[in-house]
C-alpha cells in the first residue's frame, strides 16, 4: 500500500510574503526557519504527490451554493496575484487522475465531496507553497474546506475526512508516496476591531492537545466557544484536524512557534506529525 | 437575520470593475441587492464600523477596506475599536 511521508501543519497568512519587513526581525527569522525546516523534510520524504488542505478566504463565491469540502478536479490551478501577499499570478499544478479517484473512492463510502473544475487558489495554498515547493514541481490535490464564512462543517467531519484521505492512500499502489500538508492559523481576528490580537493561551493548549493527540479535546470544541476564546480566523483550525485525521495516533511536534506577530495579525506556527519509521 | 445579501455586495466589490460600478453611483448599483436601509446605507457611505455592526463578514470586510484604500489593517481595527490610527511604524 502507498504510505503518508510526511504531514504537517503551518500558517498562511498572506503578510508573511506581504509585509515581511514590518514584522521583528527575530520573528520573521524563526518562520523562515520554520518554512525551511518543513521544505527540508518534505524533499526528504520525496513525495509523488500532495494533499493540500486548506480553505480560501472568500476568493471564490459562497453563493449559490457554498460546500463543506471541495476537491480540485483539473490539471492546474490558477491564484490570482494577490497584492496583500505581494505574489504574482501562481499555475499550481495538480493531478486529475488522482483527484478523480479520490472522488470515486469517497463517494462510494458515503462522503459526498464537491467538486471544482475551476477553483480558485489564494494565500491559503500559495504563501506555503512558495516556501515549501517554490519550482511548484510538486502535484497538488488540492482540498478546500468551509472556513471563511459560517455555517461550516463539524470538526469532527474534518477528522472524518482526514480518515477518508488515509484510507485513499493506502489503498493505492504500494511505491507511492504522499506528502499531506495543511495550512492555517491559530487564534487571529481577521476584519474587526480584534484584528492584531492572539490568545496565546488557547493556541499553547491546542498545541499540546495534537503533541499528546487528545484528539476526543479537540473535536469537542463548539464553533461558538471556538470563535469566542480564539477568534473568526481560528476556524480554520479545521485545516490541522484534517491532517491530524490522516495521521491517527502521530504525535504532533511544535518546529516553530511564536506567540504573536502583531504586523502579520497572528502567531508563527509550523507543526509537523512524526510518523513512524518504515 | 442575515448576512447574505450584505456579504454578497461586498464579494462583488472585490472585483475592480465592479467596485468602479460602485464609486460611480452607489445608489445605482445597490439598487440590484436586496439589502434593508440601514445596509445601504452603511455601504453607500463605505461606512466601515457600521458594517461591523451589522455583521459584514471579517475578510470581506477587510478586503473591502483594503479596496478603498486602508492598506493597513491597523487603520481597520483603529476604525472600528474607536482609537486613533497607529502609525504604521511596525511592532
Amino acid at each position: 500500500m502507498a504510505r503518508i511521508v510526511a504531514a504537517m501543519a503551518m500558517v498562511h497568512g498572506p503578510r508573511i510574503t506581504g509585509a515581511p519587513d514590518r514584522a521583528d526581525p527575530a520573528a520573521a527569522q524563526r518562520t523562515w526557519d520554520g518554512f525551511a525546516a518543513l521544505r527540508r523534510e518534505l524533499e526528504a520524504a520525496s513525495p509523488d504527490w500532495a494533499l493540500v488542505i486548506t480553505n480560501e478566504h472568500l476568493t471564490n463565491p459562497f453563493f449559490p451554493y457554498a460546500a463543506p469540502f471541495t476537491l480540485g478536479l483539473a490539471p492546474r490551478f490558477r491564484a490570482p496575484a494577490e497584492p496583500a501577499a505581494a505574489l504574482p499570478e501562481m499555475l499550481v499544478p495538480s493531478d486529475e487522475a488522482i483527484s478523480a479517484q479520490l472522488l470515486d473512492m469517497a463517494w462510494a463510502a458515503g462522503f459526498d465531496l464537491a467538486y471544482s473544475h475551476d477553483l480558485l487558489l489564494d494565500h491559503g495554498t500559495t504563501v506555503p507553497l512558495h516556501f515549501l515547493t517554490p519550482h511548484l514541481d510538486l502535484p497538488i490535490v488540492h482540498i478546500h474546506q468551509l472556513v471563511s464564512r459560517g455555517p461550516r462543517p463539524r470538526l469532527r467531519r474534518c477528522y472524518e475526512l482526514g480518515g477518508l484521505l488515509r484510507q485513499f492512500i493506502e489503498a493505492r499502489p504500494a511505491a507511492e508516496r504522499v506528502a499531506v500538508i495543511g495550512t492555517g492559523g491559530l487564534s487571529h481576528w481577521v476584519g474587526n476591531a480584534k484584528m492584531g490580537q492572539v490568545n496565546a493561551a488557547w493556541d499553547q493548549h491546542v498545541l499540546r492537545l495534537f503533541a499528546e493527540r487528545r484528539d476526543d479535546e479537540l473535536l469537542a470544541m463548539t464553533d461558538a466557544a471556538l470563535e469566542a476564546e480564539a477568534g473568526n480566523g481560528a476556524h480554520e483550525l479545521r485545516n490541522w484536524i484534517t491532517v491530524a485525521g490522516t495521521v491517527p495516533g502521530a504525535p504532533g511536534e511544535v518546529v516553530n512557534y511564536v506567540e504573536h506577530v502583531p504586523a502579520w495579525a497572528q502567531q508563527s506556527v509550523h507543526l509537523r506529525f512524526r510518523l513512524e519509521a518504515g | 437575520m442575515s448576512t447574505f445579501e450584505l456579504d454578497k455586495v461586498l464579494y462583488h466589490l472585490r472585483h475592480p470593475e465592479q467596485l468602479a460600478r460602485f464609486q460611480h453611483d452607489p445608489a445605482g448599483f445597490l439598487a440590484a441587492y436586496d439589502l434593508t436601509p440601514e445596509e445601504a446605507r452603511a455601504l453607500a457611505e463605505a461606512d466601515l464600523v457600521a458594517l461591523d455592526r451589522l455583521g459584514a463578514n471579517g475578510y470581506l470586510l477587510l478586503a473591502f477596506a483594503h479596496r478603498i484604500g486602508l492598506h493597513d489593517y491597523r487603520q481597520l481595527t483603529a476604525l472600528l475599536a474607536g482609537a486613533a490610527a497607529p502609525t504604521p511604524a511596525g511592532d
